[in-house]
């Protein structure tokens, strides 16, 4: 497998990002970044543009949703897909109203998160 | 309970635009829940049944029920077991989609049928959740607790014994003989606060967070380090995702504050809380309480 997209993974949890990185290790991403709040999130997006954002809604400072469009206002075309354990339909109207390409409810399934990486990064529907 | 959110899985299986997504989700508290798709979502009637009616529904003016049941498609009971059923969102946002011309009766079964099957029921933890009245031991354990009369405590100590069964350990069990010796230990504490303010914290012995982090995350784990805190903060963070969902659905929206590790619960500004589990994991006693909402 082709290791040539990058990802950034924003997540104030040290245990969330690695479980992301275990399974990005399956996938045809090769480089991941990884900030551990809003701002953070946002300085990484505009170094290094990432192929793909998972980005956590609740964290300490600016929230997801909030670096989400300060990303999306950089790059309109960012792919940033919103990870959280509060699956809220306020949440993820919020979500895609600000420009999420996605929404993935944690914990995360390995497979779903690699589908959804496919399906993102190639573009394959399965 | 544990599905994931019908919307998210509608968008990610493709069935929906973002657009029009989001444009129903919006409309959500407009619309008042039809009886011909709480009976399709009950399975009690089939799409063919459900178009029928509402075909004839155009040319005589008659509800629904009434129609369903002269038909026999529908009985009595089965009418009134929809009519007191509680709102559920899903179903209403199904509603929506076939409303807006988006999904058909027919695919909205099929996309219901398929959420259903990919709602990770294959799991052990489930199973066991499946195999366990964990609301009959919730509802025991509760007894006496300021809280027990009030749904959205016993919500929330469902949720939680379904999580740590789940995610933890199938063989957790509420341990209603555990000496309250909770004030002095670790814990980690998450506010929420929208409709209502709550706090749930959890305590617990070194061991018992270090082979809790071990578990949730499958790492090597040995010490409480700030791996084996970042899981136990998570974990806890994911079963108030799941209460939050829960409480979404019906009704009362609540946003969650990032969690909190606080040396010993005595530190906090909390009296007796409303809902006091005494979890019985492997290593010990996983102490769970549910506060009103606490000033910082």
């Amino acid at each position: 497998m082709e290791k040539k997209y990058t990802a950034l993974l924003c997540d104030d949890s040290a245990v969330v990002r690695k479980m992301l990185r275990h399974i990005l290790n399956e996938s045809p991403v090769g480089t991941v970044f990884e900030a551990i709040d809003g701002n953070q999130a946002v300085e990484m997006y505009r170094l290094h543009r990432p192929d793909i954002v998972f980005m956590d809604i609740v964290m300490p400072g600016k929230t997801g949703i909030q670096a989400l469009s300060e990303i999306r206002a950089h790059d309109p075309s960012a792919r940033v897909v919103m990870a959280s354990s509060t699956g809220t339909s306020k949440n993820l109207k919020a979500a895609i109203d600000s420009g999420a390409v996605d929404f993935i409810q944690k914990p995360f399934e390995r497979e779903a998160v690699l589908k959804l990486i496919r399906r993102i990064l190639e573009g394959e529907w399965e | 309970m544990f599905s994931r959110l019908f919307g998210q899985f509608l968008l990610q299986e493709g069935f929906v635009t973002p657009s029009a997504l989001s444009s129903a989700l919006g409309r959500l508290g407009e619309v008042r829940p039809l009886i011909g798709m709480l009976a399709l979502a009950q399975g009690y009637m089939s799409p063919d049944q459900v178009v029928e009616i509402n075909e004839m529904q155009k040319r005589v003016d008659r509800r629904f029920g009434e129609l369903a049941i002269e038909k026999g498609y529908l009985s009595v009971d089965q009418l009134e077991s929809i009519i007191s059923a509680q709102k559920s969102e899903h179903v209403l946002l199904g509603q929506i989609l076939v409303q807006d011309g988006i999904l058909s009766h027919d695919g909205f079964l099929l996309v219901l049928e398929k959420y259903r099957k990919n709602a990770g029921l294959s799991e052990e933890g489930y199973e066991a959740v499946k195999a366990n009245d964990v609301e009959g031991v919730v509802s025991s354990i509760l007894v006496g607790q300021p809280g027990a009369g009030k749904a959205v405590v016993r919500s929330w100590a469902t949720v939680f014994m379904r999580s740590v069964i789940r995610f933890i350990d199938p063989g957790a069990a509420i341990d209603p003989l555990a000496e309250e010796k909770y004030k002095n230990l670790r814990g980690f504490i998450q506010r929420m606060k929208g409709d209502l303010r709550v706090s749930v914290f959890i305590a617990a012995e070194d061991e018992v967070f270090v082979d809790l982090a071990q578990r949730f995350t499958d790492f090597d784990i040995d010490s409480f380090d700030e791996m084996a805190s970042a899981a136990v903060g998570e974990f806890l963070n994911l079963a108030n995702g799941l209460f939050t969902v829960n409480c979404s659905d019906e009704g009362t929206e609540l946003d969650m504050l990032p969690q909190e590790y606080v040396e010993s619960i005595a530190s906090l500004p909390i009296g007796r809380p409303d809902a006091l589990l005494p979890l019985l994991l492997p290593k010990g006693i996983l102490w769970a309480g549910f506060c009103p909402g606490l000033s910082r």
